[in-house]
């Protein structure tokens, strides 16, 4: 223990005395640990951090698995129950529940007569029992309520959403509030931290699953079709119950499930899968397939993790030079007693004394980091929560990054300066340099050229993606245009009251200075909602390969096409007289003209949608194609339908200004203030706003940005690698330099030979780097837009920046050897 | 003591092979103070590390105190000489990021020595060799004889049973040089064997017996004058 404490005070001192060695090594790898951490903290979001509830091991998630990795999680009310009768051999408890609801988005919570929007989950009374949490304030959801179809009014507010809009006053619990209208008793607050179990998007209130009636406009039918498959099931594994007996007991109870109510398609066995937040079944709540966010993630760690190795190359480089200055010391230590152990172990308590200062460095950046990452503006209407907060276990994988970095950039020098011959440096006084250790020092930079250039290539890659999607041509025109969203009928309007609302609001903001034009749409490009609807088109058989009939749509007020730019290429454009009273219309893209009625004239055409199969749509007009719920990718066929013969109560107002958006907003409010206290607007921002969102160039511009910002730190480093290397091999050649140019050497003969040293390394690292940029940018492929993995003008660009900042590195100190004088070289030593 | 029994050592240069140290034979034993003597080149310092532990590179026996330390593996060696060897260097070799008190105190360091009684042995040490108002000091702020005083006083601190001297003084000027040989003859009083490398016939004089070296060449012993040599193949490389 002595020892170990005698060991510290040394590396201590050792330290200090050398504040510009220790101060480029600390930092160095603070920035690859603060990477690694930032990065790290997504991963633990995502990935790793358990449910703040009971037991998180013991929950599962009902699903059966179909084909291509989709999980068909959906149940009835009536498959919940007997699913729930007939585990209870292997289940505790069950519960079922439905984030959003019936309409899957927010409700509207009035309270004092101000509407808010909330998003709510519908639970069954188990719901809070299975999860073993208990509540704030208040009580939960009771086991008895929930199974009547609007038997129960009652909600349990999350944590959050209680101090936001409440302020954390616990007297809102027992008051009577408004949701969509309709009474309902605050009854409890769930605990502080938990957001429901997908952690993105927060559930801020709770209702039985009987009071769905609030969303169907009191329609008590819910409950008991068996048709409406909208809930998620979870279940808590009763303790000892082994997964064989779990597994072999639900898939016979999805057997019978199956036998008595049928599904379409083929289905896998039912399956009890953990539940975890971003648990497969549950990601496919929010779309199929593998989440793409997960995916982004783990290619960051991956670069992360060569920032990272580039920063332990850069200061194992720094210990390979302070090693042969330290020769002697270790050969008098050695002699004196010092064991090779006892070395070694001195060498590596100094680099791990190091990697802790930069722990504790890469920890502040971490925080930073990840805060920096968590406030970027996502632009959605929905309560999304991005909580990269650093807990346990961000912690105790930078400390176990920077112990890994420690012993890593320690133990090779360690190892050579251990085993050097002591007698001969005793004898030469330490002055002793091998070719072994130069060698193996250019090596080192050649991996850090190589894979700063690799990392520098992924960048450029997601950059000109970037660039390709940004000049994707939208449809439409973004600017000066403000969207904002309003939803009466959670005021409690009825559709009525609600149309003639906003007919009136239309009617003002068109009055108002400044205004070009402005309509009302139930869907934004690139906003949270696309709806989409299986079309019947009379003629159109789809072949054994194609799906059947479909598009995306919108429903729009007159003066939609006018308000967003967008240009009409045929027929006429939707007008007031388009009521629900007159025939029903839509103007449709070129694409649904081409893909539905080729080489032939779509106008005039008739199609009918699923919700409403007796109900023809003539087709009015063609506009120009344009953007909808994806940036990038064929146009989708897409068709556009007048408001007022579809019923869609959450509107969102589009206003085009004639300057800039700015002034709008607060005008408008107070328009609707004056019209409908209590109806309120959300989601107020422009469109060029919304383009840069989550569901337009946000994730583009992070990957892009993350990219750029660890490409530029890989950059920094290698220039410091490559300059320090050559600076250190000028040192050592001093007296060589000054032998030579005492025997007649030119300026420009050093120049040119300190140069060749630099350029074999460059031309090494660059060969490597090539090839790792080649396979890395496979992997990255699939997030990238508009250019190939092997993008060439990416290739060339980046290598030659590479290689000029590389050769500039390596100029500087052998001008300096060039410019030595050979009196003073032939004295130096 | 100590059995040197046709010990050889040599380095590889490019194809051939360069003799440093050519079948020494050589008896020390307890107590003695011998002086190596040689041109440079002659096999001086190898002959040191050789008897130092420090090199394991060489042929032939080497018995310290009836131990066959040749048949030892390398920590076997290191550790023999940890308990009975002290070094002294030409450039005295202090770490310059320790203080005098430090310094002494490293070899205690590397022992299963109590911190008190390290602690103890470095204050006797201390006095032993007046350098108390020096302790707290770093070596660039020592005088050469000073810093000599002090790699000796780390070189003794244990008690080792032997002690080796590469050109103790050869970085310290006349008076210096006296002061340091006297303390060597104390030590030398006092039980230590000691063994010092030197080109100076005034430092030899301290010594009890003075051996010549030439081209790692054995060639003259006072105490032996018949070496077991071959004085002419002294120049011939095998």
């Amino acid at each position: 223990m002595t020892g170990l404490l005698q060991d510290l005070r040394y590396a201590l001192r050792q330290l200090r005395k050398r504040p510009g060695f220790t101060a480029v090594a600390v930092i160095t790898l603070a920035l690859g640990i603060g990477a690694n951490t930032a990065v790290f903290s997504m991963v633990d979001w995502l990935v790793l951090r358990p449910l703040p509830i009971k037991a998180p091991e013991q929950m599962t998630i009902l699903a059966f698995p179909s084909d291509g990795g989709n999980f068909d999680a959906q149940f009835s009310h009536a498959e919940f129950e007997e699913t729930r009768k007939q585990t209870a051999d292997i289940f505790s408890d069950a519960a079922a529940f439905t984030f959003g609801g019936l309409e899957n988005g927010q409700d509207g919570l009035t309270v004092d007569g101000s509407t808010k929007p909330i998003m709510t989950v519908y639970a069954s009374g188990s719901f809070f029992p299975t999860l073993g949490i208990s509540p704030y304030l208040g009580r939960f959801i009771l086991p008895s309520e929930g199974s009547v179809d609007g038997a129960d009014p009652v909600v349990v507010l999350s944590y959050r959403y209680w101090q936001s809009r409440f302020h954390g006053n616990p007297a809102i619990v027992g008051k009577t509030v408004f949701i969509n209208g309709h009474p309902i008793t605050i009854v409890g607050i769930a605990p502080k931290g938990f957001l429901e179990i997908v952690p993105v998007i927060e559930a801020q209130g709770y209702l039985p699953l009987g009071m769905t009636t609030i969303q169907t406009k009191g329609s008590p039918d819910y409950l008991n079709d068996t048709r409406k498959r909208s809930l998620n099931v979870m279940a808590r594994v009763k303790p000892g119950v082994g997964a064989y007996k779990v597994q072999s007991l639900t898939g016979l109870v999805g057997q019978r499930l199956l036998k008595e109510f049928p599904r379409d398609g083929e289905r896998h066995a039912l399956q009890a899968m953990p539940l975890r937040p971003f648990s497969p079944p549950l990601i496919t709540l929010s779309g199929s397939g593998p989440n793409p966010i997960v995916q982004l993630v783990a290619l960051f760690m991956i670069l992360a993790g060569l920032v990272l190795l580039l920063a332990c190359v850069n200061v194992a480089n720094l210990f390979l030079v302070r090693a042969v200055v330290r020769q002697n010391e270790m050969a008098v230590r050695a002699a004196l007693g010092a064991g090779r152990t006892r070395l070694l172990r001195q060498l590596l308590t100094e680099s791990l004394l190091l990697a802790g200062f930069a722990c504790i460095g890469g920890i502040a950046l971490g925080i930073g980091g990840s805060r920096l990452l968590s406030s970027v503006p996502l632009q959605s209407n929905l309560p999304v929560v991005l909580d990269l907060s650093l807990d346990w276990r961000v912690y105790t994988y930078a400390l176990v990054t920077a112990l890994f970095t420690g012993i890593l950039v320690g133990i090779v020098p360690a190892l050579r300066v251990s085993s050097t011959n002591l007698g001969e440096v005793l004898h030469e006084g330490g002055r002793t340099t091998t070719g072994a250790h130069q060698r193996l020092r250019s090596m080192l930079v050649a991996v850090q050229i190589g894979g700063s250039l690799a990392l520098l290539i992924v960048a450029g890659l997601f950059i000109r993606s970037l660039q390709s999607v940004q000049k994707f041509d939208l449809g439409f025109d973004p600017r000066h245009v403000i969207n904002l969203s309003l939803d009466p009928s959670k005021s409690g309007y009825s559709n009525a009251q609600g149309s003639a609302f906003y007919r009136e609001l239309l009617d003002r903001v068109r009055a108002m200075p400044g205004v070009e034009s402005a309509s009302l749409a139930a869907a934004v490009p690139l906003g949270d909602d696309n709806p989409s609807d299986r079309l019947t088109i009379p003629g159109y058989a789809p072949t054994k390969d194609q799906p059947e009939a479909s598009a995306g749509y919108n429903a729009v007020s007159p003066g939609y096409f006018k308000t967003m730019g967008m240009v009409l290429l045929g027929g006429r454009d939707l007008g007031d007289a388009d009521n629900e009273n007159s025939t029903h219309v839509a103007v449709i893209n070129q694409a649904m003209a081409e893909h539905f009625w080729p080489g032939q004239d779509a106008l005039g055409r008739q199609f009918t949608m699923s919700g409403d199969p007796k109900q023809s749509i003539t087709i009015v007009g063609i506009v120009r194609n344009s953007r909808m719920g994806e940036l990038y990718g064929p146009f989708e066929p897409l068709f556009f339908v007048p408001i007022a013969q579809h019923d869609f109560s959450l509107r969102t107002l589009q206003i085009r200004t004639r300057g800039t958006t700015q002034p709008m907003g607060p005008e408008v409010l107070k328009t609707v203030q004056s019209l409908a206290p209590a109806v309120s607007v959300f989601g107020e921002r422009t469109m060029t706003e919304s383009l840069h969102g989550i569901n337009g160039l946000l994730l583009f511009q992070l990957g892009a940005g993350l990219a750029a910002a660890l490409g530029s730190l890989g950059l920094t480093i290698a220039i410091v690698g490559i300059y320090g290397v050559m600076s250190y091999a000028v040192n050592q050649r001093t007296r060589e330099i000054g032998i030579r140019m005492a025997l007649g050497a030119q300026p420009k003969e050093i120049l040119t030979m300190i140069c060749r040293h630099g350029l074999f390394i460059i031309a090494m690292g660059m060969t490597v780097g090539l090839l790792g940029a080649f396979a890395v940018g496979h992997l990255v492929g699939d997030f990238l837009v508009g250019i190939a993995p092997s993008d060439a003008i990416t290739y060339i660009s980046v290598s030659s920046l590479i290689a000029f900042v590389a050769l500039l590195a390596c100029y500087i100190p052998a001008r300096r050897a060039a410019k030595v004088d050979p009196m003073v070289a032939l004295r130096y030593e | 003591m100590i059995q040197l029994k046709n010990v050889e050592r040599s380095y590889k240069t490019g194809p051939g092979q360069t003799w440093v140290l050519r079948r020494i034979n050589l008896e020390i034993q307890q107590g003695e103070f011998i002086t190596v003597m040689g041109p440079s080149g002659a096999g001086k310092s190898s002959l040191l590390n050789v008897l130092a532990f420090l090199d394991d590179q060489w042929q032939g026996e080497y018995w310290f105190r009836e131990q066959a330390a040749h048949a030892m593996k390398r920590k076997e060696r290191a550790e023999l000489a940890k308990k009975n060897v002290g070094m002294v260097f030409q450039s005295y070799h202090l770490l310059d990021d320790l203080t005098v008190m430090e310094n002494i105190d490293l070899p205690l360091s590397y022992k299963d020595i109590p911190r008190s009684q390290r602690q103890t042995l470095v204050a006797d040490a201390l006095d032993r060799f007046q350098i108390v108002a020096k302790k707290d000091l770093y070596p660039s702020q020592l005088s050469g004889g000073q810093q000599q005083l002090v790699g000796i006083a780390r070189a003794v601190i244990h008690n080792p049973a032997l002690l080796l001297a590469d050109e103790p003084t050869g970085n310290l000027h006349s008076s210096q040089a006296k002061e340091i040989m006297e303390l060597f003859r104390e030590l030398n009083r006092q039980g230590t064997t000691i063994v010092q490398v030197t080109h100076s016939e005034t430092n030899a004089a301290y010594g009890t017996r003075t051996i010549q070296l030439r081209d790692g060449w054995l060639v003259g012993d006072t105490a032996n004058p018949n070496p077991t040599i071959e004085p002419n193949d002294a120049a011939v490389n095998r």
